[in-house]
């Protein structure tokens, strides 16, 4: 990671890597081969590979996932639901977290139910999703949709609720009107909480599309880690829960980077 | 005799208290309120802390209707904000920080439907006039404290309105920075001749840049004291004639902060 943002700099990237830098490449190096280590013994301790599999028997099923193509099936899967449920969810979240935000009746109507569901996580209603939507598609995205939505609303609502009185007034004696203070002081100041509530319906996407998929589905991550449970094949089981780990990688990655580029006038902070 | 650019008429407020033991009380924060501000004046409202002098300043403003009595601006009614004043406020709130000082300045232009070219000339000229040079690509949080406020004075002289209403605009700011500020404060409003109502609690400060000294009684329920005039020529200086008058208003601004401690301390005693 160190190098790739030294490059954006300058194109002889390691004229800019600081000592600093390298040092925190070589510890986290480190980090991983003694987690890879530690692992490496407790297999070889245990002994019994569909117990703990070692991290060679692990790669081994991973390659064997990939070469019959079923692991990018189902990774592209997992990911098609959760871009597709975030996106909706998200373009279905702002506007209402706006309007929660701007109007206090629309606030009042809504806190029964936001306190309601609250304590209702996405997995609660996987079974009553599965009998209203199917066992197909539908079922997953509305699900990532419903947490989605609750999220980015909620934050939104929150931002809009703490923009300071001054901003509008500012903004009302400079000439604006009512509908401009909302489109050029409203949104604008907003847009970090919006992306900290994206930032948390990501992760509640991921919970919730591996248990849904885990109750009911024929493809993704979480029926991968299920399905291999049945037939005892342990190190696919590894090969899911590691994959999942660098599926949050990598879209906590974009995120971040999507923000720091796009929205680097607004100050968010990731 | 012209209309004045401000007059306030017996201006009240008073605020419903929202917490603490007397709740939903009545607090008179401002009562029968009177002055007015000629076109091309700069007058201070002084006034010890929490008398109410922002109150009043958001009367004027628009930005809160007065409770009883009246406030004009060129004869008008005040209904609420309003382009021909332009308010600088004492934090950095105000700003809006996902902007960079040029489009800061600009944004009323940008409101009103100005093209761009103007907008970049008229944004230019008044940061030039505040000495912000070379800052116009940075944003808020990486300018220093008398910066800011220097943005926000471009961003309402951008505007060119009639009246400036300044609520202790300074207030925030290192006394050296503060010492700068006032001067080109002077500078500026030498050049454009606004109408300023300019809110303070420091009595040097209103000394520095006031035509007339407003002097606010303690609160609750604060009004005006008494109207002085300051008959020094610009730029001032601490001469027998300033240290004067500061003396005498600093009295007059002891004895309201010794009436507002007595009553507090009354207030103690009541209650224990």
């Amino acid at each position: 990671m160190q190098t790739a943002l030294a490059v954006d700099r300058a194109p002889r990237w390691w004229a800019n890597v600081s000592s600093e830098a390298m040092q925190r490449a070589a510890i986290f190096t480190a980090s991983l081969i003694s987690a890879l280590l530690v692992w490496t013994f407790l297999a070889w301790w245990v002994g019994k590979p569909a117990f703990l599999p070692s991290p060679g028997k692990t790669f081994d099923g991973a390659v064997e996932l990939v070469r019959n193509g079923e692991l990018q099936a189902d990774v592209a899967a997992s990911f098609l639901r959760i871009i597709v449920g975030f996106t909706l969810g998200t373009l279905l979240g702002i506007p209402l977290g706006l309007l929660m935000g701007m109007s206090p009746l629309m606030r009042t109507f809504m806190d029964p139910y936001v306190e309601f569901f609250r304590f209702i996580p996405p997995i609660a209603f996987v079974s009553l999703a599965v009998i209203w939507f199917g066992l197909g598609e539908t079922s997953k995205i509305v699900l990532i949709i419903y947490t989605t939505v609750f999220m980015v609303a909620i934050n939104t609502m929150i931002g809009v609720l703490g923009v300071e009185p001054d901003k509008r007034f500012a903004a009302l004696c400079l000439g604006a009107s009512e509908r401009q203070v909302f489109v050029h002081v409203v949104i604008p100041a907003v847009v970090p909480n919006i992306i900290t509530g994206m930032k948390i319906a990501m992760g509640n996407s991921f919970m919730t599309v591996v248990s849904a998929e885990m109750v009911a589905a024929k493809s993704g991550v979480g029926f991968l880690i299920f399905n291999s449970r049945l037939f005892l094949l342990t190190e696919w089981i590894f090969v899911g829960i590691i994959t999942l780990g660098l599926m949050g990688f990598v879209t906590d990655r974009a995120l971040r980077i999507l923000a720091a580029t796009l929205l680097k006038r607004y100050d968010v902070k990731l | 005799m012209p209309l004045p650019d401000v007059e306030l008429r017996s201006a009240r407020r008073t605020f419903t208290k929202r917490a603490g033991p007397d709740r939903g009380r009545e607090y008179v924060a401002v009562h029968d309120v009177s002055f007015s501000v000629s076109a091309g004046e700069f007058l201070c409202l002084l006034g010890p802390s929490g008398c109410g002098k922002s109150t009043v300043l958001r009367m004027v403003a628009g930005f809160l209707p007065p409770s009883a009595g009246e406030i004009l601006v060129r004869g008008e009614r005040v209904k609420g904000p309003g382009m021909d004043r332009a308010v600088v406020f004492q934090g950095d709130a105000a700003l809006f920080n996902w902007l960079t000082t040029e489009e800061n300045v600009e944004f009323g232009l940008r409101m009103r439907g100005l093209p761009l070219a103007q907008r970049r000339r008229i944004a230019a000229d008044n940061i030039r006039l505040v000495g912000l040079e070379g800052f116009e690509h940075h944003h808020p949080n990486q300018l220093s404290g008398g910066m800011r406020q220097r943005v926000q004075i471009a961003r309402v002289l951008a505007n060119d309105p009639a009246i400036l209403l300044m609520d202790e605009p300074f207030g925030a700011l290192d006394a050296q920075t503060r010492g700068i500020m006032q001067q080109e404060l002077s500078r500026i409003w030498s050049s454009r001749r606004k109408t300023v109502l300019f809110i303070t609690h420091d009595i040097e400060e209103s000394l520095l840049l006031a035509d007339r000294i407003a002097v606010m009684t303690a609160g609750p329920a604060a009004t005006i004291k008494k109207v002085l005039a300051v008959p020094l020529m610009r730029p001032r200086e601490l001469g027998e004639h300033f240290l004067k008058l500061r003396r005498e208003i600093k009295a007059a601004i002891e004895e309201e902060v010794m009436k507002s401690m007595k009553q507090v301390r009354d207030a103690d005693s009541s209650r224990g």
